[in-house]
């Protein structure tokens, strides 16, 4: 999003030096933050050449031989274990767009039609709370009250109960995963929709319910119209991400299950890369990662254009 | 202190063949039977040439010498006038930038440390470490190396191309260890022989070995005095007796568990099985080929479904085994006989006590072999760029490898005296602050020969010194100890998680025990066999 989207049409047509002298201000403020996007995301771009290395730490980029695409080879070929982590994020992202993604526009439009301020507000704060736990505490959570001598477990069998075994399980472990991020993540979520829930015109519902609108047409006729901007830019940048389902949730249950049911592109890109010592071939997967994911945003944009919406930006 | 030494020490002398072409020459191995073994003498060729002289420290007499057993030397009591070992500061007064793991807690920073203060100035130098937990140590070295950060000195991580990496990065210390210029630094000199094997490589000396051997030796741990509580004996004779006791140790309604985790080791310790390799005329054979696997797991399953095993066993969080080993939830652990010391010193019940059950045969025939521990845990290796250094930097070393008995042994494993430990009976104990500010990772930078020395409680020594007797002298040695093998460092990592993963699904039921048979003829053709043929070569090559 560039600043040509909220300027008036006309400054497309000044003189750099015009504009320049005109904005100037507004350019100095940008400064530090375009400089620390250079340094931490455009700087490190330049790495991705050793996806066309033998990298080799040791000798660093400027000594390790140049291999064209030869390490593209695993991709192409399909080895079974770059396979079997395609295959896992798929289902995940798969998982993740169809479950977690609307959850938050469930619980924003729950939220928004309960009629007390107060309790709206303290259900909100303790939904979005563990959004500002790290990865570690929730995994250590889940383990704590799931675990084989978790909270559960423990009273299951103080009780004479079998206890279910759900950390650990390799059937159990997607709708694990699914359940901690929509624990962590979808209370955060909701802020966004709510926002935008509280600018739809209220004058429209009053003059729906003249006409004999229930709530059920209202939500279907005015409230999701309302929200549709928001949901298509936010689904355009989450397609950005679908081949990112989450690697530090992931890396750290992965002992329990295995990689054979856990494995994805990034912790495959981390254990064959920084583990195994794969460095170009890992490289590799990641760039070709970030193209398809580059290419989605795009393709997705441009369709959204196509169908009359706003997309993420015009170009 | 422990978990680290179970790790297969896969980095070693280099093998001139397959993968390691950045090198020219022909190399030889070096033998590593490890100290039970037969052999030690065996190396011809160059690594002779370069090998350190091997002088032995004489400045003290152990209570209970275990050289003739092939376990480390016990003391019972700390020499009173201790001796002065190092006269000058090692150091150059300019800072020293060590990399290494820990197993311990993070110290507490200089400021309130110390121990640390007191350490810089006997040093000579500013001491500053970058520690990392043993188990993410090789990520974190993988990454130090490509950022061109690795210190002054650095523990050599489990990384590919060892070999050619220690070439591009460290001193090569031979001009300074090999033969009798090794004197030079009496301490390093101290250190056994079959030690330096890990850091031979090729014919040149790049690293400083963290001596380990019989030590590192995994046991089953028992808290004796639970044991004793129920009416237990420690004797196990056969199979029916383990699975008898991890009965009666199991209640599930109090939710205790008879072990911290699968004793896998001591199941295949019971059924004969070779310490990882065993070799087969000129070739070498995994012990994943060994034909009692499924019987073993045949038991491991019963002791799973009959609750015996902890429930989190085998997931990745909470895997503490000292904590569940230290508050009686698990009153067995499978660990390796140099964690007896951080057991006694995170121990939660004041009254517990440790005690070791040697495997039996699994059908009652006698008394089962242990696998005998790596002769090193891994070796300290000086940056290329601090080569001008290099003699304060061994010198350092060279300190930290000062024997028990000695002043500089006393303050680096115990502190200062009233701040850090008290006299005990004449004996250094740790206090909580001692134990807090100590933890540096000295012992992963440079270390004496091992000691067993446990003055925290009475008759600990003699108990893990006889335990030890009782193990170790007709121990298993890995024969491929010390080799290199660089299929097994690339690969190796990957195939054995695949296959320690189909072990967890036999051992919980997953999947059936016939699972096995598929899962290494996928291991073997995944890379098995090709480590396989690299370690016999160069098993060829040492002899």
């Amino acid at each position: 999003m560039t600043d040509t989207d909220t300027a008036p049409p006309p400054s497309r047509n000044l003189p750099i030096r015009t504009r320049l002298r005109r904005d100037y201000a507004v350019l100095l403020l940008a400064l530090p933050g375009m400089l620390v996007i250079c340094a931490f995301q455009y700087y490190p771009l330049w790495g991705n050449v050793i996806a066309f290395q033998d990298y080799q730490p040791y000798l660093g980029i400027n000594q390790s031989l140049w291999t064209g695409f030869e390490n593209f080879k695993t991709i192409v070929d399909g080895d079974p274990e770059f396979l079997n982590a395609v295959k896992n994020t798929l289902i995940l992202t798969a998982i993740q767009t169809v479950i977690v993604f609307p959850a938050p526009i469930v619980v924003a439009l729950v939220l928004h039609s309960l009629l007390s301020n107060r309790l709206r507000q303290i259900v909100q704060t303790i939904i979005y709370v563990p959004h500002f736990m790290s990865w570690v505490i929730v995994v250590a959570v889940f383990q704590q009250v799931l675990g084989g001598t978790g909270m559960i477990n423990n009273w299951l069998r103080g009780h004479g109960y079998d206890p279910i075994h759900i950390i650990g399980n390799v059937e159990a472990f997607r709708v694990l995963l699914t359940s901690q991020v929509m624990w962590k993540d979808t209370g955060w979520a909701t802020i966004l929709f709510l926002a935008v829930l509280s600018q739809i015109d209220r004058s429209l519902y009053e003059a729906s319910a003249a006409d004999g609108a229930g709530r059920w047409r209202q939500t279907w006729h005015i409230t999701l119209p309302g929200l549709k901007p928001i949901i298509i830019l936010l689904l355009i940048l989450k397609l950005g991400d679908s081949l990112t389902v989450g690697f530090e949730q992931i890396i750290l249950q992965q002992p329990a299950v295995g990689q054979e049911a856990s494995e994805v592109l990034d912790t495959y890109v981390y254990n064959n890369g920084i583990i195994g010592g794969d460095w170009g071939v890992s490289a590799a997967v990641g760039l070709v990662k970030s193209v398809v994911a580059l290419a989605l945003v795009l393709g997705a944009n441009k369709l959204a254009h196509r169908l009359g919406e706003e997309g993420v930006y015009r170009g | 202190m422990s978990i680290d030494d179970l790790r297969p020490v896969t980095r070693r002398t280099l093998l001139a063949g397959a993968g390691a072409a950045g090198l020219a020459g022909v190399f030889s191995g070096c033998s590593n039977e490890g100290r039970g073994g037969t052999g030690g003498g065996t190396d011809k060729a160059s690594a002779t040439q370069v090998r350190p002289a091997y002088v032995r420290y004489a400045g003290v007499k152990p209570d209970l010498p275990g050289s003739d057993y092939n376990i480390p030397d016990a003391f019972l009591r700390y020499p009173a006038d201790p001796v002065t070992a190092i006269t000058q500061p090692p150091g150059d007064g300019k800072p020293i930038n060590v990399m290494t793991f820990t197993n311990t807690p993070i110290p507490p920073k200089l400021e309130q440390n110390r121990f640390w203060q007191e350490l810089d100035k006997q040093a000579g130098s500013p001491i500053s470490v970058s520690l990392t937990p043993s188990v993410d140590y090789t990520q974190k070295f993988a990454t130090a190396v490509a950022g061109d950060r690795l210190g002054d000195v650095f523990l050599v991580g489990n990384v590919p191309q060892v070999p050619q990496l220690l070439e591009a990065k460290a001193t090569d210390l031979t001009p300074h260890l090999s033969g009798d210029n090794i004197k030079k630094y009496p301490f390093l000199a101290n250190l056994p022989e079959v030690a330096w094997n890990a850091a031979i490589f090729g014919n040149k000396i790049y690293g400083v070995p963290i001596s380990r051997g019989a030590i590192s030796s995994q046991v089953l741990y028992s808290r004796a005095d639970i044991l004793e509580k129920q009416g237990l004996k420690a004797e196990v004779k056969n199979l029916d007796d383990f699975t008898e006791l991890c009965k009666q140790l199991t209640d599930k309604r109090q939710n205790r568990f008879a072990l911290a985790a699968a004793p896998t080791q001591f199941v295949r310790n019971m059924f004969d099985m070779p310490n990882l390799w065993s070799e087969n005329g000129k070739s070498v054979v995994s012990y994943f080929e060994h034909e009692a696997h499924e019987e073993a797991f045949e038991i491991l399953r019963k002791l799973w479904s009959a609750g015996s095993i902890h429930p989190d066993a085998f997931s990745g969080q909470n895997q503490d085994l000292k904590v569940r080993f230290g508050n009686g939830s698990s009153p067995l652990v499978q660990d390796t006989f140099s964690g007896w010391p951080s057991y006694l010193q995170t121990a939660v019940d004041k009254t517990a006590r440790i005690g070791i059950i040697a495997p039996p045969k699994h059908d009652g025939s006698g008394q089962a072999r242990i696998w005998l521990g790596a002769p090193a845990a891994g070796f300290t290796a000086i940056s290329k760029k601090s080569e001008g250094r290099v003699e304060a930097l061994l010198s350092y070393l060279n300190f930290l490898a000062t024997p028990f008995g000695t002043k500089e042994y006393l303050f680096r494993k115990f502190g200062l005296r009233d701040v850090h430990h008290t006299l005990v009976d004449g004996n250094p104990v740790l206090t909580e602050r001692g134990f807090s500010e100590t933890q540096l990772g000295l012992m992963y930078q440079a270390d004496g020969p091992w000691t067993i020395f446990l003055p925290e409680k009475k008759g600990n020594t003699e108990a893990e010194f006889n335990a030890m007797k009782q193990t170790c002298p007709d121990a298993i040695a890995n024969p491929v100890a010390g080799l290199y093998s660089e299929t097994n460092v690339r690969k190796g990592p990957q195939i054995t998680e695949d296959i320690t993963q189909v072990t967890n699904d036999i051992i919980q039921g997953r999947k059936p025990v016939s699972a096995w048979a598929a899962a290494v003829k996928k291991w073997k053709s995944g890379g098995g066999d090709k480590i396989a043929e690299e370690f016999s070569q160069a098993l060829v090559a040492s002899r």
